[in-house]
């Protein structure tokens, strides 16, 4: 094990994004999130009970 | 600059800090232009420290995922972080069948394999790698030192109790000895 490095990585080459593209990006990810459980209400809730109704 | 970032950044300072999933998940649910998750994230910016992380926290989030769309947002996040991930070691495999016999002897019930991961990167890197997680009931002090606890105030909706993790040989060769003496 190197004493400085793990993965190669030294401790001065963090890359991290700028906190306002992070803020974007979480952002943009519970918006998709929003939509996707929107989605699941009204069109894959409803299909599922339908096809549990229909087959019970 | 506040007590609570300064003596944080102390003691992350030039290390590599391993990024648990749980914060990873609070950060997405969470991250706005202000509040604390803002404050923590700015604060991993200004530190000289690496987040990295693991296949298996990688894994965790983004399992689980249905839509495309997500899962890429999800990633983009994982390489806002740090793009790169941890190599798994070699001992991989002997460690984490070892530490889940420790767990199953204390009655530690819920960790899982990317619980044990991390443990094998804070005990192969003992000096270089503190874990920072918020769940901390499968991060016992029993075999780590919890050197620095951050708390996020997310504007009155929760609080968040950040810690940091270091690897304690000396406590864990101690329990695994009691342990094999008595089983």
């Amino acid at each position: 094990m190197e004493k400085t490095t793990v993965n190669n990585k030294k401790t001065d080459e963090k890359n991290m994004a700028p906190a306002a593209e992070m803020v974007r990006l979480c952002k943009e990810y519970r918006e998709i999130k929003k939509e996707e459980k929107k989605v699941w209400e009204t069109k894959y809730r409803p299909a599922l009970e339908s096809l549990a109704e229909s087959t019970s | 600059m506040g007590d609570q970032v300064s003596s944080c950044l102390g003691v992350i300072g030039r290390k590599h800090i391993l990024i648990d999933t749980c914060i990873l998940i609070d950060l997405v649910a969470h991250l706005s232009e202000e509040g604390g998750f803002f404050d923590f994230y700015t604060m991993l910016l200004q530190s000289d420290c690496v987040p990295i992380i693991s296949p298996f926290i990688s894994y965790e989030l983004l399992s689980g995922e249905l839509s495309i769309k997500a899962r890429k947002v999800k990633e983009a996040i994982l390489g806002g972080i740090e793009a790169q991930e941890l190599p798994l070691p070699q001992e991989i495999y002997e460690w984490t069948q070892e530490f889940s016999w420790v767990y199953a002897s204390q009655k530690w019930k819920d960790a899982k394999m990317v619980d044990f991961s991390n443990l094998v990167y804070l005990r192969k890197y003992p000096n270089e790698v503190l874990l920072a997680t918020t769940n901390h009931k499968d991060f016992s002090l029993k075999i780590l030192d919890r050197v620095f606890t951050y708390t996020v105030d997310d504007c009155d909706k929760k609080i968040f109790n950040i810690s940091f993790y270091k690897w304690n040989e000396q406590k864990y060769t101690s329990l695994v000895t009691k342990l094999e003496h008595l089983l």
